[in-house]
């Protein structure tokens, strides 16, 4: 057989909505049928090439990085890039052709191509150098019946004899005349051909999934999608035999694939990338200016003398920056952070980098890792070779004043933020793919809402549907939404992600417009910046770290003291025995439903302990089996044993129970024998075993090693599932470590500035687990007096007032941005007319306020100070706005007021929920109690004291609905009322009714189990309770 | 104003829904304004209700609620029947009855004189409301003397009310509660409800000044209604005239003219009527009840339903006579006709200009009345045209579809045009074995020696439905000139078409 063939123009997922395999899986079969390389063109993006490339290296195919770019005619041409300079050049082509507005300055913005991005000829003429074009396909300029425009033929001089037409064949009727004209054409100009196929799968058996993606990319169902399909499944990657016997009468075309393969010697590897440099002070370098001021914030942090295992490590760590070349990576972050806390932004970094002295000594982090006995090679390791990723927690309502920050620092050319692949979920796939195959609406509507998010749908789903899954249209649904679960639907923005490089970005990677206005975005998602070795940095928004920020002001004002995190007691009794009766609303990591239920059985006493509850309570540890054995050998009920004296070290500190990714890198490299660097990609592999069983491969090495060292192979066998079960969700204890900080501190302070604590928690809103009405009930709960919106008093946000004689020192008088209705507009309009009023008309006339937001306002109650009720102050608000506004005959009519009913404490409770969202007056409940109490349902204060085992029967408010992935189904409720919390499990077969999932109020009967004075209400039925309550309950409802 | 009545037939739809359907009486059914999931439910039923089905309620959400939820899409023609028959049962008491034209439940009656009838008001009341419910319907009947006070509370849904006095009527009224009264879009009603302003007498207590600028015209007016001022005469209705007729015969027929002239006795009175209305006949269906004692075995119908349709609508019965004259000739009824029943669709009367002078050669009107007889010799389908579809199976880019309208034609100017594949009504298999291609000098039955073979090309598709293909198509050229298109399915070869 004559040389092999090198696919020229193949397309991936990335050419979203058209091709219908994963970059990696055109690269495996490309591998498998023995073609040395493969050319990944995707249409007008790079996205898939990162991918491709990593998978492309590990099995020796050569990537050559190309795209199909969309001319402004609408006809492809492939560009694959034959040097750096091409590389950049495609780059640049694609930025322009998506009108980023990068180019130009930003002068004209970001701006939407109204047909989706396009090329001029002109601008692929003045980029041609460092490119190979292929040009060709039924579609293409060249191809057309009068062939080429005479602005498509200025390419021909641009790329002289980089120009190839690309004959392509796929056994289509359509394509011989067209083949006819493209060869007539080539002719003409003296174009050589090259033959190829349009590639748009791997393998045939992926042609209904490409099917499919074209009808909802067409928005057309597969019946009406006619010549929009492709007339068959001859668009994969073929053997050499297969396409040579396409081609059997040009085998000189198929011989110049391999000469345009040839041609492109470029490859992902060759990108150099340069970090920015800092601007450093005169003679210093940038490892010089780094070492200066780690040891500046070395001494800082250690009161002057920095101890000798802290030097030592930092010696070690700074070397190995120094050798990596990435010093200036930390100093960018070191700058952000500095520029931070000059500009008064709470900050704090997280992940892996509380691994590092570095960063602990530089402010980055607030965990000092020598004194915790942190892994550094979790973040940062020689064999890895792969840049450190530093995450930036940022108090939310600041962290746009950050980004900008670094826009202005670096400018938006050498700036741009990351992509978020947006990918087909369970619900999405279900509600394209069942409108493609023409399913009736409700059909498809009703199966995507019994969908869960995240799982796939199993067959229960398609029955509960109507449909066999097994047969006929049911099992043609259930294979393409199988088919299309995490295949790429679009681009958005990742939350904080930035690029940022010395050279302008889009000579590295096109950047796009993004769906949010004035953003722009690059082409590659986290994992390929990654992939490539580029430098990340993570601004992300923390809504604790608001709250925090917040609450210390109102400390500072009200009470003169000022403190910051690091004042912080770490032991402080109280607060921990705050904790151990799981009283934390609105603590850091620790108000969940879960956490709750775990605080009084782990009882916290030490700032370590809130590492291990943060990390405990995550689906890696309950799925690893680690929960319960954890909680037993802290209880006393089973001894605290290590399996081999030389793991004792590893996992002393967590009781003998491997809890963190750091204590499994270690236990493979004390027990296995595993390098560092090889543990942490035991660890990578362990995050990545869902997607390709990678995690299979060190199996073998870890028992079998485990077992020499004289290691129980039940033990063995026991920590490999560990490992598995960490796989997504396992906590680095650094990371856990970092949360526990502002865990800490957010308990201190709920625990002794209530006041302050749930102010700022409420002005921080939305963030957290719970609704404002919930917050309000619980700090009503704990004695704090809730006074209510007043526009006499109110301001924007909620305030502290002072309450003398009651339990605690000041109350909190809810702010205006509560009210329904009330926007940022509203809140200038306030701002400018500040009080005092003198009546409800002085008010109506200073603020200027629409009639709707001064309704807002008299229905939620805000204008009873004036002595008017609500209903008073509605009937008396047209006349003084029509006045007002003068507008209306009512402003000098006569207009008596009637006497109208006065609300009942009920609908008052309601009328404050519907348009305030809470009540700062009382539980909804409240009211109704007599009336729950002669059904016989208990409160939930009630019910917390009966015994274990007791058959009770209760109902609450739903505030929480919770289905965690591993819970095998179960289902838990958080159900509230005026004395509390109750938790409800339901098995699966108690949620049957749907009523949990749309019930407002539920009545559940069943039997109590408690633990450890920990109580759950185990449902036997759910049944409606029928009173009055209107739709204002609102649920927060988790995976 | 004299005493009159309202009988008020609440969620008529969805009455009428539970008439046709039985067996869904006692399960959660709603009405929907349409079938989609985003469609508002209007109406449910009390065990619909008590699953927390409510009307404004989405489908969708309905159905995640109550999934063993039955709908029904509402109809405007099916509101419009179940009127009308409301209609003529209750003119069966009284001689001026009005429907209401806003809401399709209403009918106010005129109940003066029914003493000599009825010995009271309420019998009268009673009577009607059994009557309704042997057809079927739950209604409530109010006798009072306001036309909106005996509305407003008869949607109370009480039964059988009947007043003595303006008085009490009044009192009964101010207990009404807005809710009830359909009368205010649900914006201006809540706002009410916001100021404790719920019933009819709540609205009456409020001070007229600053009620219509405060919450519109809509309450002003309901204001007025309810406090009995500028009330409307009831304005009687004639009961409506279906384009129906029927005959039961006394001896059977079996005589095609003697059917006809039945027919045509039937049809004058419809055309009759049609001309009244200034309106044609459209279409005209004709059930024909055959004697089922000489049915011939084998048919299981006493029945026929025809449809004739005109070449253009008909003002005349000489045109459809002589198409029924066509099937009766071409598709004999099997028994012996007992009864004849006629419904007729009115359309518009054509409007055109009349033509002076005869210009073109082609008659269309000549050609519709061709098009007419082909159908009703042959049926319905037999008159089809082609379209082109798109889609690459040469069986779905070209279709026969029934014919609508007759084109003018648009003859091409002569001259050499491309070569036409003509596509058989069925593939014809070819004797080749399924494993080769019909390489040159292959001898195949039929045809001749193959000499020139052009292909494959493949069309393969529809893997959604039970209809997959994986076709290999080519142009095979024979020794004698044919070329023919074929095809490999299956392991076997199928002659698609010819290339002239």
């Amino acid at each position: 057989m004559a040389g092999a063939w090198v696919p020229l123009w193949c397309k991936s997922h990335a050419s979203l909505l058209e091709g219908a395999s994963a970059p990696e899986d055109l690269v495996e079969r490309a591998h498998a049928l023995g073609l040395p390389a493969l050319a990944l063109t995707d249409r007008d993006s790079v996205q898939g090439l990162p991918q491709a490339w990593v998978r492309a290296r590990a099995l020796g195919v050569r990537l050559i990085p190309g795209a199909e770019v969309t001319m402004e005619d609408g006809s492809p041409l492939v560009l694959l890039a034959a040097s750096r300079t091409g590389w950049g050049h495609l780059c640049r082509l694609l930025t322009l052709a998506w009108g980023s507005g990068v180019l130009d300055g930003g002068s004209s913005g970001p701006w939407k191509a109204p047909r989706g991005p396009r090329a001029s000829w002109a601008q692929v003429a003045v980029h041609a150098e460092g490119l190979v074009a292929l040009w060709g396909g039924p579609a293409s300029a060249l191809a057309r019946p009068g062939g080429p425009s005479p602005e498509a033929l200025a390419i021909r001089e641009a790329f002289g004899d980089r120009l190839y037409a690309l004959v392509t064949r796929s056994r289509q009727e359509e394509e011989v005349p067209a083949e006819a004209r493209l060869r007539r054409q080539a002719r003409r100009l003296g174009l050589p051909v090259v033959a190829g196929v349009e590639v748009l799968y791997d393998d045939p058996v992926r042609r209904p999934l490409q099917d499919l993606l074209t009808a909802i990319r067409h928005q057309v169902p597969l019946e009406a999608a006619g010549r929009l399909l492709r007339a068959n499944d001859r668009h994969a990657l073929w053997s050499t035999e297969v396409f040579r016997d396409l081609f059997a009468d040009d085998p000189a075309a198929v011989d110049r694939s391999r000469e345009v393969a040839d041609r492109c010697a470029f490859s992902l590897a060759d990108l150099r990338y340069r970090y920015p440099v800092e601007r450093l002070p005169e003679g210093a370098t940038t490892a010089s200016h780094l070492r200066d001021r780690t040891w500046e914030g070395a001494r800082e942090r250690h009161g002057g003398r920095v101890p000798d295992d802290v030097r030592a490590q930092l010696e070690r760590e700074l070397a190995l920056i120094e050798e990596l070349d990435y010093g200036g990576y930390f100093l960018t972050m070191h700058e952000i952070v500095r520029w931070c806390r000059q500009q008064g932004i709470l900050c704090q970094g997280r992940g892996s980098a509380a691994n590092s002295a570095v960063c602990y000594c530089l402010g980055i982090t607030a965990v000092d890792p020598v004194r915790m006995g942190l892994l550094f090679e979790r973040f940062l390791s020689r064999e890895r070779a792969e840049p450190p990723d530093i995450d930036l927690d940022i108090a939310h309502h600041r962290r746009e004043e950050v980004i900008q920050h670094v826009y202005r620092t670096y400018g938006r050319d050498r700036a741009a933020m990351v992509a978020n692949v947006v990918r087909f979920r369970p619900r999405s796939a279900i509600r394209e793919a069942g409108k493609a195959l023409g399913l009736p609406p409700l059909v498809v509507d009703r199966m995507a809402r019994l969908a869960s998010h995240w799982d796939p749908p199993e067959d229960d789903l398609y029955r509960a549907a109507g449909l066999d899954p097994q047969t006929g249209i049911g099992r043609v649904l259930r294979d393409r939404v199988q088919d299309l679960l995490g295949v790429p639907r679009h681009l958005s923005i990742h939350p904080g992600g930035f690029l940022l490089g010395h050279d302008p970005v889009c000579d590295l990677v096109p950047i796009q417009p993004a769906a949010m206005e004035g953003r722009t975005v690059i082409q590659w998602d986290k994992d390929d910046v990654e992939a490539l070795g580029l430098f990340k940095v993570d601004l992300l928004g923390l809504g604790a770290l608001t709250q925090v920020d917040l609450c210390l002001d109102l400390v500072r004002h009200h009470r003169g003291l000022d403190l910051d995190l690091s004042r912080v007691p770490p032991d402080d009794p109280a607060t921990f025995e705050m904790l151990c009766r799981g009283d934390t609303v609105g603590v850091f990591q620790l108000e969940s439903r879960a956490q709750m239920a775990t605080l009084p059985r782990l009882r916290p006493r030490t700032w370590y302990d809130l590492v291990i509850e943060i990390s405990i309570v995550r689906p890696g540890p309950i799925a690893g089996q680690m929960f319960h054995p954890y909680l037993r050998r802290r209880q006393g009920l089973e001894p605290v044993e290590f399996p081999h004296p030389s793991l004792r070290p590893v996992l002393e500190k967590t009781l003998g129970v491997p809890l963190f990714q750091e204590q499994v890198m270690r236990l493979a490299v004390v027990a296995a024998d595993y390098t560092p660097g090889e543990a942490d990609q035991l660890r990578r592999d362990m995050a990545a075993w869902r997607r390709g069983g990678r995690i299979e491969a060190h199996r073998d090495r870890l028992i079998s090693r485990m077992i020499q060292k004289g290691i129980a192979p039940e033990f063995a066998e026991r920590v490999f599932q560990q490992i598995r079960g960490f796989g997504e969700y396992g906590f680095p204890e650094s990371h856990a470590a970092s949360f526990a900080l502002i865990c800490q501190a957010t308990a201190w302070l709920r625990r002794h500035f209530l006041p302050e604590f749930i102010c700022a928690l409420l002005n921080a809103q939305p963030m957290g687990f719970y609704s404002v009405a919930t917050i309000v009930q619980d700090a009503r709960r704990h004695g704090l007096e809730v006074r209510p919106v007043d526009v006499r008093h109110s301001d924007w946000d909620c305030t502290l007032e002072e309450t003398p004689g009651g339990p605690h020192p000041f109350g909190v008088r809810m702010g205006l941005r509560l009210v329904q209705g009330l926007g940022p507009a509203h809140r200038k309009a306030l701002e400018a007319a500040p009080p005092p009023y003198s009546s409800l008309e002085d008010f109506v006339d200073r603020t200027g306020l629409p009639a709707g937001a001064l309704e807002a306002l008299a229905r939620a109650g805000a204008f009873e100070g004036f002595g008017l009720s609500r209903r008073e102050a509605l009937w008396a608000l047209p006349p003084l706005v029509a006045r007002r506004n003068q507008s209306l005959p009512l402003a000098g009519g006569r207009d008596t007021a009637p006497e109208l009913p006065p609300l009942s404490t009920f609908e008052t409770l309601t009328w404050d929920h519907r348009h305030a969202g809470h009540s700062p007056r009382g539980h909804l409940l409240e009211p109704l109690r007599p009336l729950l109490r002669s059904r016989g349902l208990l409160a939930a204060a009630e019910v917390q004291r009966q015994p274990d085992g007791a058959e009770v029967q209760a109902a609450g408010l739903v505030i929480c609905r919770q289905r965690p992935v591993n819970a095998g189904g179960v289902v838990f409720l958080t159900l509230e009322d005026e004395t509390g919390f109750l938790n409800v499990v339901l098995f699966r077969e108690v949620q049957q009714r749907p009523l949990w999932k749309t019930a407002a109020l539920l009545g559940v009967s069943g039997r109590l189990q408690v633990q450890d004075g920990v109580a759950h209400l185990v449902a036997r039925a759910l049944f409606p309770v029928d009173l009055p309550l209107p739709a204002l309950v609102e649920s927060r409802d988790w995976r | 104003m004299d005493r009159l009545a309202c009988v008020e037939v609440p969620d008529l739809l969805l009455q009428q829904a539970l008439q046709d359907h039985p067996d869904w009486v006692g399960q959660p059914v709603a009405v929907v304004a349409e079938d989609r999931p985003l469609s508002p439910i209007l109406q449910a039923t009390s065990e619909a209700r008590r699953l927390g089905v409510r009307p404004g309620m989405r489908y969708a959400a309905a159905l995640a609620l109550v999934p063993t939820l039955r709908g029904q899409a509402a109809s405007d023609r099916r509101q419009d029947l179940a009127r009308d028959r409301l209609h003529r049962v209750l003119s069966a008491f009284s001689p001026a009855v009005e429907p209401s034209r806003d809401h399709p439940g209403t009918l106010w009656a005129d109940v003066r004189g029914m003493q000599r009838l009825f010995p009271s008001a309420n019998a009268w009341g009673h009577a009607v409301r059994e009557t309704l419910a042997r057809e079927g319907y739950r209604a409530s009947v109010v006798v009072g003397f306001s036309r909106f006070a005996t509305w407003a509370l008869a949607r109370m849904d009480a039964g059988v009310l009947a007043f003595r006095s303006r008085d009490r009527e009044r009192e009964a009224l101010t207990r009404v509660p807005l809710a009830r009264v359909p009368w205010l879009p649900p914006d201006r009603r809540e706002a009410l409800e916001v100021l404790g302003i719920a019933t009819l007498g709540d609205l009456l207590r409020v001070p007229r000044e600053g009620l219509s600028a405060r919450f519109g015209a809509e309450v002003e007016a309901l204001r007025r209604a309810a406090s009995g001022e500028g009330e409307d005469p009831l304005r009687p209705v004639p009961v409506p005239d279906p384009l129906r007729e029927a005959e039961d015969l006394e001896e059977r027929e079996e005589d095609p003219d003697r059917l006809l002239f039945w027919v045509k006795r039937l049809l004058d009175r419809i055309l009759g009527r049609l001309a009244m209305q200034g309106m044609a006949l459209g279409s005209l269906q004709i059930r024909w009840t055959l004697d089922d004692l000489l049915l011939p075995s084998g048919v299981g119908q006493a029945s026929c339903l025809w449809t004739v349709r005109p070449a253009d609508p008909a003002t005349r019965s000489l045109p459809l006579l002589t198409l029924l004259r066509l099937r009766l000739a071409s598709d004999p009824l099997p028994a012996p006709v007992v009864g004849l029943a006629l419904q007729a669709e009115a359309v518009p009367l054509p409007v055109g200009q009349l033509r002076l002078f005869r210009e073109t050669r082609r008659d269309p009107v000549a050609a519709r009345e061709v098009l007419a007889r082909l159908r009703a010799r042959f049926g319905e389908e037999a008159v089809v045209g082609p379209r082109l579809g798109d889609a690459w199976l040469p069986e779905e880019a070209g279709r026969w579809v029934p014919l609508e309208e007759l084109a003018p034609p648009r003859p091409r100017a002569p001259g050499p045009g491309p070569r036409v594949r003509r596509v058989l009504p069925a593939p014809v298999e070819l004797s080749i074995p399924g494993d080769r291609l019909p390489f040159p000098g292959l001898p195949v039955r039929g045809l001749g020696t193959v000499r020139a073979w052009k292909g494959p090309f493949w069309v393969s598709g529809r893997w959604w439905d039970d209809r997959e293909v994986r076709r290999e198509y080519g142009y095979l050229e024979t020794r004698d000139g044919q070329v023919i298109w074929v095809f490999r399915e299956g392991g076997r070869w199928w002659v698609q078409g010819r290339v002239e």
